[in-house]
């Protein structure tokens, strides 16, 4: 299996994401560092417009998650419900 | 030369205020939770309040029911100064647009004489109500306990002073800005029969002393009924004949009520839940005022959506009771 990435920036914002991703995602690995979050996942990682709504308590749009993204490592899946990452070959 | 270049990480000494680290653990806290727990002052009062000398200033035995912890009751929208002031400023540049829009066009000339009278017979006098309502409100802030609570109810009264404004505003736009639609809505609200029942409602909620009932008696229950009725199925009523404009006016009530509702069903569920004794007193008190509320809001009906409607409103309105864990025994 290979792992997939995603770097946010450590912000007020990002850190609902980060609690959303680990929520959903239970096998994905937290990586703190400075001003920044990593976050590795073997094979996939998950990011739900209804888990971060309920975090957030207010309607959220996918693509918000894109002001906090630093970078991304995986092929990319999006709707207007999720935001899924993993490696397709 | 070579350059290199390193990271150097340095660890906060604190992630957070230490009231906030005892609550939730040394991890960075949202600004949400950073303004709104254990803020307000528990201990070392000099004095008790003059007005009132059995109870504390700041006392939690202001409402007969009992929480372990008011903090248990949260906004789900995560409302603090900062971002409550920023969605209504939002709010409002949308509805000023609206009001705007509807002035430069003249919507409202192509009104019947019938539709003008009744939305200056319906809609305008409300706004009595909604300054009784912003009254409530501040003094549930003054009276409740723990800052996620009073904060929740002071943004409530001063959106009750907005709404009052908009629905004074579509008078003024009906009256060409004269205000006599405002003179008239208070001779409504204080002569009129059909405005009768609500303004006894209205001014016997204003000396309620437990603020939880309060809160029940305007928020859930007065609100939760009359806001669907006028907002909602008078609002159908209109467009369907064709009077679909004036739902430009009132489209700030319709989202602010979807929107508050939210907190007020998180406060009655969290509440309710906490012990039987609470659900029990909650049930007594909704039972008491929704006839009441029911009772005031008859007549309004009659003028406005129809008696149907007012049946439809109360089913709805079992529904969402129902679903806060109230009356399911």
């Amino acid at each position: 299996m290979s792992l997939v990435y995603i770097a946010l920036q450590d912000n007020d914002n990002a850190r609902y994401l980060v609690d959303a991703i680990v929520e959903d995602n239970p096998h994905a690995v937290v990586q703190r560092q400075p001003a920044m979050v990593r976050i590795e996942a073997e094979g996939r990682l998950e990011i739900r417009r209804d888990t971060m709504e309920q975090k957030l308590g207010r309607e959220w749009d996918v693509q918000e998650m894109m002001l906090d993204v630093i970078t991304i490592g995986g092929n990319v899946d999006e709707d207007d419900e999720r935001f899924v990452l993993e490696w397709k070959n | 030369m070579s350059i290199e270049i390193k990271t150097n990480s340095v660890e906060p000494i604190r992630q957070t205020f230490s009231h906030i680290r005892r609550r939730f653990g040394d991890k960075p806290a949202s600004r949400y939770q950073e303004a709104s727990f254990d803020l307000e002052a528990t201990t070392n009062f000099h004095y008790r309040p003059l007005w009132q000398p059995d109870k504390l200033l700041n006392d939690p035995a202001r409402t007969c029911l009992h929480m372990d912890d008011w903090y248990a009751v949260v906004d789900p929208r995560q409302f603090y100064y900062g971002t409550y002031v920023q969605t209504r400023a939002r709010m409002q540049e949308t509805t000023e647009h609206e009001y705007s829009f509807c002035e430069k066009r003249g919507l409202l000339a192509s009104l019947s004489e019938r539709q003008r009278e009744t939305i200056l017979q319906v809609l305008v006098p409300l706004r009595h109500a909604e300054l009784g309502a912003n009254m409530n409100n501040s003094g549930i802030a003054a009276d409740a306990f723990g800052t996620t609570v009073t904060q929740l109810h002071i943004f409530h009264a001063m959106d009750r002073l907005g709404i009052a404004q908009y629905l004074s505003r579509i008078g003024l736009l009906l009256d060409g800005g004269t205000g006599e639609s405002l003179d008239a809505a208070r001779q409504l609200w204080q002569d009129a029969p059909e405005w009768q029942g609500l303004r006894r409602l209205v001014e016997d909620s204003l000396v309620i002393k437990d603020w939880f009932e309060l809160t029940l008696v305007q928020n859930l229950i007065s609100d939760g009924l009359l806001y669907p009725l006028i907002y909602q199925k008078f609002d159908e009523t209109l467009s369907a004949e064709g009077a679909g404009a004036v739902g430009m006016l009132t489209e700030f009530m319709r989202s602010w009520f979807a929107e508050t509702s939210r907190w007020v069903d998180a406060l009655v569920k969290t509440v309710a839940a906490e012990r039987a004794e609470n659900r029990a007193q909650i049930e007594t008190w909704v039972e008491h005022w929704q006839g009441r509320v029911i009772e005031a809001l008859a007549p309004l009906a009659q003028i406005s959506a129809g008696q149907d409607a007012l049946a439809e409103v109360q089913e709805q309105f079992a529904a969402r009771l129902k679903k806060l864990g109230l009356f399911n025994q």
